[in-house]
C-alpha cells in the first residue's frame, strides 16, 4: 500500500465507524453487518465507474447576505471538501464572525474565528464525471473567541436615578462542538458547484465566564441550551486531480 | 442501508430538537424588594404578623438619603403602600447606592426613618432577563422610634422576595 492508499483506508474506516455508531442507535447494527457483508460480495456498477477527484473550495454566501441585513453581524467563512474514497469526503469550514446583540437591557458583543473539520458521506449516488452530492455530514467544531458585555441595565423603577448601568470588561473564551448535517452540491457551470446545507450543532465543552454566558458563538451561532441550527449557502470551485 | 440509517438518524435528531425555542420573556426572579412585615410590640413572645398600620404611608426622597425629614417637598410620590397576601411591605431597593432610606408617615402625621446599608452584586440571570443586583451583609444603619418602638433584620442577604427581611414592631 502507498500512503496515500493507507490514508485513504483510513479515512475509509473512520467514515464507517461514524456511520455505523449512529446505526447503533437504532439497534440494527447486526442487520447491517449482514447487508455490508453481502454488499461486499457482489460488484456494484460504481466500482467500476472513474470516480472525479479533486479540491472544492468554497465562500460562504450568507455571512455577506445577513451583513446586508444587519450591519452588526460580520461573518466571513470558506469551506472545502474533498472526495477520499468513492462516496466518502472529507471537508470542512473556517472563518471569522463578529455579532452585536442589542436590547434594552442587554448589549453584548461577540467576535472571534472557527474551524469545523469532518466528512462527508453522499446518499445521492454517483454520476459519472460530475461531483455532485447529497450528502450526510458529521464535523467537530472549534471556536476562539472574546465576549464583551458592552452594556447592561438594572432598572428598579421608583427611584429617581433608578437604573443601574454598567459593563462587563472583555473576556477570552473557547467552545467545542458537533454539528451534524444534510448538504446538497450541484455544479452549475463546469466546474462550478451551488450548494446548500441545513444542520444543528451540538455544544458539549465551553468556557465559564465570569457573571455571562456564551449566548452566542462564532461559527456556531445563537446558543440556545448548548445547541444551534445553521444553514449554509455556498459557491464553490473544484480544483480537479484526475 | 448506511444511507437510509443515517437519514433517519439525521431527521429523527431534527424532529427530537423541533419545539424547544426560547420565548424572550423574563420567567427568573429579578432583582428583589425589601420585603417588611408588621409586629404588635405587646406580643413579642409570638411575633405574629399583623396588617400594617391603617393610614401608612412610605416615601423614599428625592435626595435619596434625608433622615428625619417630614417636610413632604423632600418626598417621591407616590408612597408605596401595597401590602401583599402575607400582610407584607415591598420596598423598592436603590439599585445605584449602598444604602436604603425610606421615610414612614403613621397615622397622625407621625414620621419614622429608617435605613439600611449594603454592598450590592450584580448578577446575570440570562438573556432574557438580563442583570439583577442581589443585597449582602445587610445591617440596620438607623432608625427612629417616634411611632416605631424597635426593627428586627432577618437575614443578611437578599437574594430573593419570597422571604420577610424586616420586622418591625409598632409602639
Amino acid at each position: 500500500m502507498t500512503p496515500s492508499n493507507i490514508s485513504k483506508y483510513l479515512i475509509n474506516r473512520f467514515f464507517i465507524l461514524l456511520l455505523l455508531s449512529s446505526t447503533i442507535v437504532f439497534g440494527q447494527d447486526k442487520i447491517d453487518n449482514k447487508e455490508e457483508a453481502k454488499a461486499e460480495k457482489t460488484i456494484s456498477p460504481s466500482d467500476t465507474i472513474p470516480y472525479k477527484y479533486g479540491l472544492r473550495i468554497g465562500i460562504d454566501l450568507g455571512g455577506p447576505i445577513s451583513m446586508l441585513i444587519d450591519s452588526d453581524h460580520k461573518l466571513f467563512k470558506g469551506n472545502f471538501d474533498a472526495r477520499v474514497y468513492k462516496k466518502y469526503f472529507v471537508s470542512g469550514e473556517m472563518g471569522y464572525e463578529l455579532y452585536k446583540y442589542k436590547t434594552e437591557n442587554l448589549n453584548y458583543t461577540t467576535d472571534g474565528s472557527f474551524i469545523m473539520l469532518g466528512g462527508d458521506y453522499d446518499m445521492l449516488g454517483y454520476t459519472p464525471g460530475r461531483n455532485d452530492l447529497l450528502a450526510f455530514g458529521v464535523r467537530y467544531g472549534l471556536a476562539k473567541f472574546s465576549q464583551t458585555v458592552d452594556e447592561y441595565k438594572i432598572q428598579n423603577g421608583y427611584w429617581l436615578d433608578d437604573t443601574f448601568i454598567s459593563n462587563i470588561e472583555v473576556q477570552e473564551a473557547y467552545a467545542h462542538w458537533i454539528n451534524l448535517r444534510i448538504g446538497l452540491k450541484v455544479e452549475v457551470l463546469h466546474n462550478f458547484y451551488l450548494g446548500f446545507s441545513g444542520g444543528v450543532n451540538f455544544l458539549f465543552l465551553d468556557t465559564n465566564l465570569d457573571n455571562f454566558d456564551n449566548l452566542y458563538i462564532p461559527g456556531f451561532g445563537e446558543n440556545r441550551n448548548n445547541k444551534s441550527w445553521v444553514f449554509n449557502y455556498t459557491v464553490m470551485y473544484l480544483l480537479p486531480f484526475n | 442501508m448506511i444511507k437510509k440509517l443515517s437519514l433517519t438518524f439525521f431527521l429523527g435528531i431534527m424532529l427530537l430538537l423541533s419545539g424547544c425555542e426560547s420565548t424572550g420573556i423574563c420567567t427568573e426572579p429579578v432583582t428583589p424588594k425589601l420585603m417588611i412585615g408588621f409586629s404588635d410590640f405587646d406580643n413579642l413572645g409570638n411575633p405574629e404578623d399583623i396588617d400594617p398600620p391603617s393610614d401608612l404611608k412610605i416615601y423614599g426622597t428625592k435626595d435619596g438619603t434625608d433622615i428625619g425629614t417630614s417636610n413632604e417637598e423632600n418626598f417621591i410620590f407616590p408612597g408605596l403602600t401595597q401590602t401583599d397576601e402575607n400582610k407584607r411591605i415591598a420596598l423598592i431597593f436603590d439599585v445605584n447606592r449602598d444604602s436604603l432610606t425610606y421615610i414612614f408617615k403613621f397615622e397622625g402625621d407621625i414620621f419614622d426613618t429608617l435605613r439600611i446599608n449594603y454592598i450590592r452584586e450584580n448578577r446575570y440571570i440570562n438573556k432574557n432577563c438580563g442583570y439583577k443586583t442581589v443585597f449582602q451583609q445587610v445591617e440596620l444603619d438607623y432608625y427612629s422610634t417616634n411611632a416605631i418602638d424597635s426593627i428586627i433584620l432577618l437575614t443578611e442577604n437578599i437574594e430573593y422576595d419570597t422571604e420577610q427581611h424586616i420586622k418591625i414592631f409598632n409602639k
